[in-house]
């Protein structure tokens, strides 16, 4: 009797092995195309999902000589490229991705290089900054290797315009005057977020950074010198906006709209992503402005910031690479990318949507393009810029920042710089 | 004239034997650590002695067994000759002839195995081992086509499937002669067996008593197969790209990776000043986590236990089912919630309710995520709020089971509640939970879930910590981050899953058998 339950137990472990072997193959197998169907796999964020569908399906009407099959997966255009990464080879035909990401993912062999007449028709109708968010230098060659679909990743000023005046929110210390003279405060995440943090580094057109890649687009040499004495100018500007209490540097996205909720919010850098929270408090009073100007040295200085694109990619082991790279051509096209716009309200990379009456009217996209004139690209950030960037100002909220010596300020800074510098 | 304390532990050694039994717990616990101390060096040196012992015989085996092997070739007849090239002509010939063919058709698979899969992976495998160069030989490359328009790509070497199916085909070189060495010994003592005049044991009955007196071998065959499949080989190939320079820039297949020998080794132990920093920072930080997140548990769990168990108490089971409602909750849920109720913010009004809460009445202002030392404390205070009631339940368990006689002479014999604790509660408990213990501890080396959910390692500091580290990071959390953060970088995150194992087998190898419950398992009541 004993053995006989043994054997089913064994038995039953057996089919948890198999079944848990069927899973693996089904999930590895790759989506090839049979007969005359062609089967394209399409991850797009969880927002995006109706209106990818109508693209490709009228994708698919513009083609009537083939019949496709659309797969689509959700998966957010910030963790696409990790996804990616997992396993490249099985991974999407076609995935939008930040542009931030592209060596990465061209390191893994997970993006296709786009050539030929794709490329031309790419280059001529989408702005040359775009461009050059897709593109790498190798061997001394330009190789493009994804589409631009938005340009919109960045940040800028929001503020309530019955607080504040168009005059006020032209520099940080006149807004931070008027805030603390209401007891209410300026919301700007510099503390714990290198990308905002950037913008201050960014506004000294003297501070830089450099990476040289190699081939294989490894960081063969990185240079830096926010240690610099103008670095260390730019340093005491932040303590001295860090010991401002209309200040609020330790916030997030959850944050900033709970304190414009509770009304203690009055302005606030943030993105394109928390337009609709924000007009949902502020309504008609919800006013779009460029950073402000700030001092530094002793100087107003504009503020800069970083400025990055999302982009469509065509997976380098797709088994359909022809179909999909047409496919992902016709998502970030002209007639797309309006679409992108009026659906979903994103800022467009090509040069005709640029100028269509409609993006021009819209107030936060007409900041962002303004914007996109003068901030930096995304791209060719050091591999180990973020995690330092992020501590550089943790000692400000820790301690009073007034008692932070400048020669604390500059062990920092040079503790960044040791940490970038290759 | 007893000195006190420590000092007395270390002055009479006479004194030392006779008074053990008069001293205090602690006095015992200092004296146990002191006795520890002082023989580390001879259980060290035992240690090792031991290990080369077991090298040593493992080798004279390996020695031995070669001598048998040409020894059984010379003294055989020609069938035993035989089965060394053919596996299973001695069976086939004497009478066995389907375990014969059993091992011939192992034999046919092995050879088949090796020429069209193993070898090519093999000779992949030690092409660049030796002069640290690349694991594979032909790299992808992308062409452009023209009739389609588009780039394409050959695929060529994948480095880490070189070195995965490298693996299981040295593995299945070892299988298979242990496989050949028992069909040849087999071969020879079948030969002894007929020139004896006796007969081969029927095929049939050897398959029955698979069934009987054998069974454990079916039995156990499909777990270690699946031991071997899904521990053994991944366990190895981790392993073995600890000595590679595996990360986002040799990314499989469109890279090839080159063997580093102990390079990586030494970028955290030498070369690198500020990675060897962060390295001990994090492995300082995962002790001092792992010891409070195991005794507070432990303790609090037991006090508790003790609480809700003593004469009187009203409601026992309302009391147990309320401290078991915080295990009902999913842990990650519940430590996310209380992750957003100690977060401080720039004003009180942004801060968490604990926060909050805290400021209002103590007056004391935390800084969850910005200071590193009040963030250490929260999460184990944090931790306790989780782990208390697991320890609770198993305590209770225990507790209920100490026989009350023993209770009951003690008061008799006048000792009070500490000293029954202290006499028999803690024995007792620790006896039993003694290996629990350190299974909690390792548990809590390499608890991702409490830090990542709670602080996300969180807050760094610049001057201290490099490579991604931060305050509050584990080693295993900051082996996450590494290892699937946007560097990904495998190698590194290969060390240091290395030295966890090697720090976690240490420990618990030491003090598992230094544990009562492993001295003294025969005289458990």
């Amino acid at each position: 009797m004993k053995k006989t339950i043994a054997i089913i137990a064994l038995l039953a472990l057996a089919c948890c092995f198999a079944f848990a072997g069927g899973d693996e193959e089904q999930a590895s197998a790759p989506a090839a195309a049979s007969g005359e169907k062609i089967t394209l796999t399409v991850w797009a964020s969880q927002e995006d999902q109706a209106m990818i569908k109508e693209m490709c399906n009228a994708y698919a009407a513009a083609n009537p000589g083939k019949t496709y099959k659309f797969l689509y997966g959700v998966q957010s255009e910030s963790d696409a490229a990790d996804k990616v990464l997992n396993d490249p080879e099985s991974g999407p035909d076609v995935f939008a991705f930040a542009s931030d990401q592209i060596n990465k993912l061209i390191q893994a062999g997970a993006l296709a290089r786009v050539g030929g007449a794709i490329l031309e028709d790419i280059k001529a109708s989408n702005s040359a900054e775009s461009i050059d968010a897709a593109t790498v230098t190798i061997g001394g060659e330009e190789r493009t290797y994804a589409f631009p679909m938005t340009g919109d990743n960045t940040y800028f000023l929001y503020y309530d315009s019955s607080k504040l005046s168009a005059e006020d929110v032209k520099s940080l210390d006149k807004m931070l005057a008027v805030a603390a003279a209401s007891g209410k405060q300026v919301a700007f995440k510099l503390y714990d977020d290198g990308w905002y943090l950037s913008s201050f580094f960014f506004a000294d057109p003297d501070l830089y950074y450099k990476v040289t890649y190699s081939d294989d687009l490894t960081e063969s040499s990185v240079t830096i010198n926010y240690d610099s004495a103008d670095g260390l100018e730019v340093m005491k500007a932040l303590r001295s906006y860090f010991a401002n209490p209309a200040l609020s540097a330790n916030v997030d996205d959850s944050k900033i709209i709970a304190g414009i909720q509770s009304g203690t919010i009055i302005a606030a850098v943030s993105g394109t992503w928390n337009k609709t929270a924000i007009q949902d408090v502020w309504g008609a009073n919800m006013a779009v402005t460029v950073l402000p100007t700030a001092t530094i040295g002793g100087k107003q200085i504009q503020l800069n910031g970083f400025f990055g694109y999302k982009l469509i990619g065509v997976n380098g082991y797709s088994q359909n690479k022809a179909e999909a790279l047409k496919l992902a051509q016709w998502l970030t096209n002209e007639q797309n990318q309006l679409i992108r716009f009026q659906v979903r309200g994103f800022g467009p990379t090509n040069k005709l949507v640029k100028e269509n009456k409609e993006v021009k009217n819209d107030s936060v996209i007409s900041v962002v393009l303004k914007q996109a004139e003068y901030f930096r690209t995304q791209k060719g950030v050091p591999g180990a810029y973020w995690t330092p960037m992020a501590s550089l100002t943790k000692q400000f909220v820790d301690v009073d920042p007034m008692s932070l010596a400048d020669s604390d300020l500059q062990a920092l800074l040079d503790s960044l710089c040791a940490q970038v510098r290759k | 004239m007893r000195p006190a304390g420590l000092l007395y532990l270390y002055t009479d050694k006479l004194m030392e034997k006779n008074n053990y039994f008069l001293m205090n717990p602690f006095q015992k616990f200092f004296h146990k650590a002191g006795v520890a101390i002082k023989n580390f060096p001879s259980a060290f040196v035992g240690f090792f002695a031991m290990l080369f012992r077991g090298i040593g015989r493992f080798f004279v085996g390996i020695c031995k067994g070669i001598v048998d092997y040409f020894r059984g070739f010379v003294k055989g007849n020609a069938l035993t000759k035989g089965s060394y090239a053919i596996m299973g002509l001695g069976h086939m010939g004497r009478g066995q002839a389907a375990k014969g063919f059993i091992y011939l058709v192992i034999e046919v698979m092995f050879v088949l195995y090796m020429v069209f899969f193993g070898a090519p992976y093999l000779g992949k495998f030690f092409y660049g081992f030796f002069n640290g160069g690349t694991v594979g030989i032909t790299e992808t490359a992308d062409f452009w086509n023209d009739d389609l328009g588009i780039y394409e790509k050959v695929v060529g070497d994948n480095s880490f499937k070189i070195i995965l199916y490298g693996i299981l085909t040295i593995f299945m070189i070892f299988f298979f002669l242990a496989i050949y060495l028992r069909s040849l010994k087999e071969s020879r003592e079948l030969e002894v067996l007929i020139r004896d005049g006796k007969k081969a044991v029927a095929f049939r009955k050897e398959a029955e008593a698979l069934l009987n007196e054998k069974f454990h071998i079916p039995l156990l065959s499909l777990p270690m197969l699946g031991l071997f499949v899904f521990t053994v080989v991944p366990l190895v190939t981790m392993i073995i790209i600890a000595f590679t320079n595996y990360d986002a820039s040799k990314e499989v297949p469109q890279h090839l990776f080159s063997w580093v020998g102990l390079e990586n080794f030494r970028e955290i132990f030498g070369g690198n000043g500020a990675l060897n920093g962060t390295f001990l920072r994090v492995l300082g930080w995962t002790l001092v986590w792992a010891f409070f997140a195991t005794f507070t548990n432990y303790f609090g769990g037991m006090i508790v236990a003790l609480l809700i168990n003593k004469k009187g108490i009203k409601c026992k089971k309302l009391f147990r089912t309320i401290f078991v409602m915080t295990i009902a909750v999913p842990q990650f849920v519940s430590l996310m919630i209380v992750s957003k109720m100690l977060t401080a913010g720039d004003s009180m009004e942004m801060s968490g309710i604990i926060t909050q809460l805290l400021y209002k009445i103590f007056g004391f202002q935390l800084k969850f995520g910005i200071n590193i030392t009040h963030t250490r404390i929260a999460i184990i205070l944090v931790n306790m709020w989780i782990g208390i009631p697991y320890s609770m339940l198993i305590c209770s368990g225990i507790l209920m089971n100490i026989p009350a006689d023993l209770y009951e002479s003690a008061r008799i014999d006048g000792a009070g509640p500490v000293k029954t604790f202290m006499k028999i509660t803690l024995p007792y408990m620790l006896f039993v939970t003694g290996p629990y213990l350190i299974t909690t501890f390792i548990g809590n080396i390499n608890n991702f879930n409490v830090i990542f959910l709670l602080s996300g390692g969180g807050p760094g500091d610049l001057l201290k910590y490099s490579d991604g580290a931060k305050g509050t990071d584990l080693l295993i959390t900051w082996l996450y981050k590494l290892s699937l953060g946007i560097d990904r970088n495998y190698k590194l995150a290969s060390v240091i899953g290395i030295l966890v194992f090697i720090i976690s087998a240490t420990f618990s190898l030491l003090v598992y058998n230094k544990s009562s419950a492993v001295k003294k398992e025969d005289q458990f009541q």
